[in-house]
């Protein structure tokens, strides 16, 4: 419960210039994971970090808008029954995911023990660290409740990852609705609430330790701050974030930046500062660590042209599992229609984005050097949680009638 | 119809997660009140404890080399390490990469489906009875109540091979059977009922990761072979040297001499005319291209000699040698 509640205060105080308490707890697991990351980089003392995130986050906050939506009851409690069953369950249930222990948290107990990110641990002297480079930002903000609580015991941040998954609810919720209105922006939370990726113990759910909801979390303010136009420095702590979250999390915020440039222009300089520094500094950390032990996927891009043969086999892979139905349902083919109706609507953003990603993702299957369909079963559809808020914009779109377009 | 199309989307979604979803409460409503370190032993069995048991079993600053079972994966070694932190440890997979590590961690722990104290040793044997018996075995040869047995090993060769000797001995009648270990001079008496066999023979019969010679005295006649097992299938069959090695010896092949002193003083030789020397009951080897002629220069050392050499496959080829005029 201490963990719980250091994560709730702390992270919702350090993102205090958010425009709501999802906004709010994601602008703090941002802005904390990004500082500390840098700290540890430069090797300055991590608790620097985490005594000047809130100020930070301060310093960030803008006189603005107070608008209060109202969302539709009923919605509210559709999207809340299923977050109230996986906090219950992250209370009570010990974490018994695979790679959320041994890839994310071990990183995070062994950053909260030696109080460094390149530490005997990073460099393979204590034991064995698989996934070597990994981003921090997830395993830091744990380290940090691990510091704080005085328990390296995971129990301690399952409350971190559900408060995760709310806000990224909360975060579709008021993006869709600034765009579609209140009923819509409330039902599609909804329908993300109950997406069976999201609410598992494994595969990236909110009751692993995954960093998968994180990402998608992060992206989805990307996506809305570019759709709304945004503070644009509020937009570079949104890609810094997504890069310092997960691999995929680099060339998905390289993705967004495109169009941030467009809708930016000069103002996007603002953006470029956190988000380039993020870069610097994980490319900084990732010198100094031993080899990966997994593919260097950029190294390997030159495989691509002899691989394209792979690549009817991977579509059709991916394909199947947007079609399976105890884990999307019909998700995917309302996408699908919905960005037939983005299209009719020309709204181009979310289609971008989405085809942009998934020619991410299908291009790594091509050139990695797993067996195909290993590969693509073992992450395609944590991949596709990333990509809830283009998702869910396409069906909001389709779902607002023609006569209300804006 | 939008808000029809929409409401079975979100139904037909609700449908699919509502049956993981109660599972996933039935499970929380079922380990709440329970303390904690019992919540994960419900969801991970034996293993969650077997770990504590084996970190309270070492000192704290004894690096831990982990091991899995033959035939299983580092995840569970990896999520030891998870629970273990910070303790130092290392995992090793394949099971010989510990045997070919110059400084390993001295404590072992087999980590399967539970972790417990083991040792490299017990951790090899259990590899080779999982490879099972070797097709093939050679028969058994009449060996009399004493003889020797030239070379004899339990060695890590290049990953993933574990080279050992097995042993079978057979008796008509019960026999007391006493098995010297040479040069290490390690004895170990047996009694062979009907049939005794080792799947390991050096490290089962005298505790030892090594390579060497075997005498053997019996009380009774024994039928025996000692075929050298690599991987699970049969290599070579290695010789039974029954009486004393007539005086000089030939070896008409291979590209390393092997010299064993069967006896209790030193030997000096002639191999090939040039001088050479052997303490007692010691096996030396000397790169040479055989044909080789081996000559014990005076005194009662008795030398037995042969060569081996590499195949085209990577194996090992025994040259045993022949008696000259």
């Amino acid at each position: 419960m201490t963990g719980l509640v250091f994560a709730l205060v702390y992270f919702t105080l350090t993102g205090i210039a958010g425009r709501s308490w999802g906004e709010r707890y994601l602008l703090g697991l941002g802005l904390t994971g990004l500082l500390l990351f840098v700290a540890g980089v430069l090797h300055l003392p991590l608790a620097a970090g985490a005594i000047v995130a809130p100020i930070a986050g301060l310093a960030l906050r803008r006189r603005g808008e107070r608008v209060r939506p109202r969302y539709p009851l009923a919605a509210t409690l559709v999207m809340v029954i299923p977050v109230a069953v996986v906090f219950a369950a992250a209370m009570i249930v010990p974490l018994n995911d695979f790679d959320g222990r041994v890839f994310w948290l071990k990183k995070a107990k062994a950053i909260a023990h030696e109080r460094a990110i390149d530490g005997p641990f990073f460099r393979g002297e204590v034991m064995e660290n698989p996934r070597v480079r990994y981003p921090l930002l997830v395993p830091l903000d744990a380290a940090l409740v691990f510091a704080a609580t005085g328990d390296p015991d995971d129990r301690q941040t399952r409350g971190m990852f559900v408060l995760a998954f709310l806000a990224l609810l909360l975060v579709l919720r008021r993006g869709i609705g600034r765009r579609f209105g209140e009923q819509a922006g409330a039902w599609c939370a909804a329908l993300a609430a109950w997406l069976p990726p999201f609410l598992g113990s494994d595969f990236g759910g909110a009751l692993s330790a995954h960093a998968d909801i994180a990402l998608a979390a992060f992206a989805a303010c990307a996506f809305f701050a570019i759709v709304e136009r945004e503070f644009p420095l509020r937009l570079g702590i949104w890609l810094a974030a997504m890069a310092l979250t997960k691999n995929e999390g680099l060339p998905f915020a390289l993705l967004l930046l495109l169009p941030a440039i467009a809708v930016y222009r000069l103002r996007i300089a603002a953006a470029l500062v956190p988000f380039a520094a993020a870069v610097v500094a994980l490319f900084a950390w990732h010198s100094r660590l031993p080899p990966a032990d997994v593919d260097d996927l950029l190294t390997r891009l030159p495989l691509l042209a002899d691989r394209l043969p792979r690549f009817a086999p991977a579509l059709a892979r991916v394909a199947s599992h947007m079609l399976a139905w105890p884990m999307w349902s019909l998700f995917w083919p309302a996408v699908a229609i919905g960005c037939l109706a983005a299209i009719t609507r020309r709204i181009f953003l979310p289609l971008y984005v989405l085809i942009g990603m998934l020619t991410v993702y299908l291009a790594t299957y091509l050139v990695h050097s797993w067996p195909l369909a290993n590969i693509v079963d073992s992450s395609i559809d944590r991949l596709l949680m990333h990509l809830i808020a283009p998702a869910l914009f396409v069906i909001a779109a389709a779902m607002e009638p023609r006569d209300q377009m804006t | 119809m939008r808000r029809l199309l929409f409401a079975a989307l979100l139904l037909a979604t609700i449908a699919t997660s509502l049956p993981p979803l109660v599972r996933t409460a039935r499970l929380a409503i079922e380990l709440r009140g329970l303390p904690y370190r019992v919540r994960r032993e419900r969801l991970m069995g034996a293993f969650y404890p077997s770990i504590g048991n084996v970190l309270r079993a070492t000192p704290s600053r004894e690096p831990l080399a982990l091991i899995p079972p033959p035939g299983q994966s580092r995840d569970s070694p990896l999520l030891f390490d998870y629970y273990a932190y910070p303790r130092r440890t290392r995992i090793y997979e394949p099971l010989v990469s510990y045997g070919h590590d110059p400084a390993p961690p001295r404590t072992v722990v087999r980590v399967g489906d539970v972790a417990s104290l083991s040792s490299y040793g017990a951790l090899r044997l259990e590899a080779l009875q999982r490879l099972g018996p070797p097709a093939g075995s050679p028969p058994l040869r009449k060996a009399g109540t004493h003889f020797f047995v030239p070379v004899i090993a339990s060695i890590d060769g290049a990953t993933p091979g574990l080279y050992v000797t097995h042993a079978t001995l057979a008796s008509q009648r019960p026999a007391r059977v006493t098995m010297t270990f040479w040069p290490r001079g390690i004895v170990r008496t047996f009694t062979v009922e009907r049939e005794l066999h080792f799947d390991d023979l050096v490290h089962e019969a005298f505790g030892r990761i090594d390579r060497g010679w075997l005498e053997v005295a019996s009380s009774e006649p024994l039928r025996a072979s000692f075929p050298v097992v690599s991987n699970g299938t049969i290599a070579t069959e290695i010789a039974i040297v029954r009486d004393a090695p007539r005086n000089p010896l030939g070896v008409p092949a291979g590209r390393q001499l092997w010299l064993v002193n069967l006896t209790s003083v030193p030997a000096g030789l002639l191999i090939n005319g040039k001088g050479d020397f052997i303490a007692p009951h010691d096996t030396v080897s000397r790169a040479l291209d055989c044909p080789c002629q081996v000559r014990v220069t005076g005194g009662e050392a008795r030398v037995y000699a042969f060569a081996t050499e590499r195949t085209a496959d990577g194996g090992t080829r025994f040259i045993w040698p022949e008696a000259q005029p």
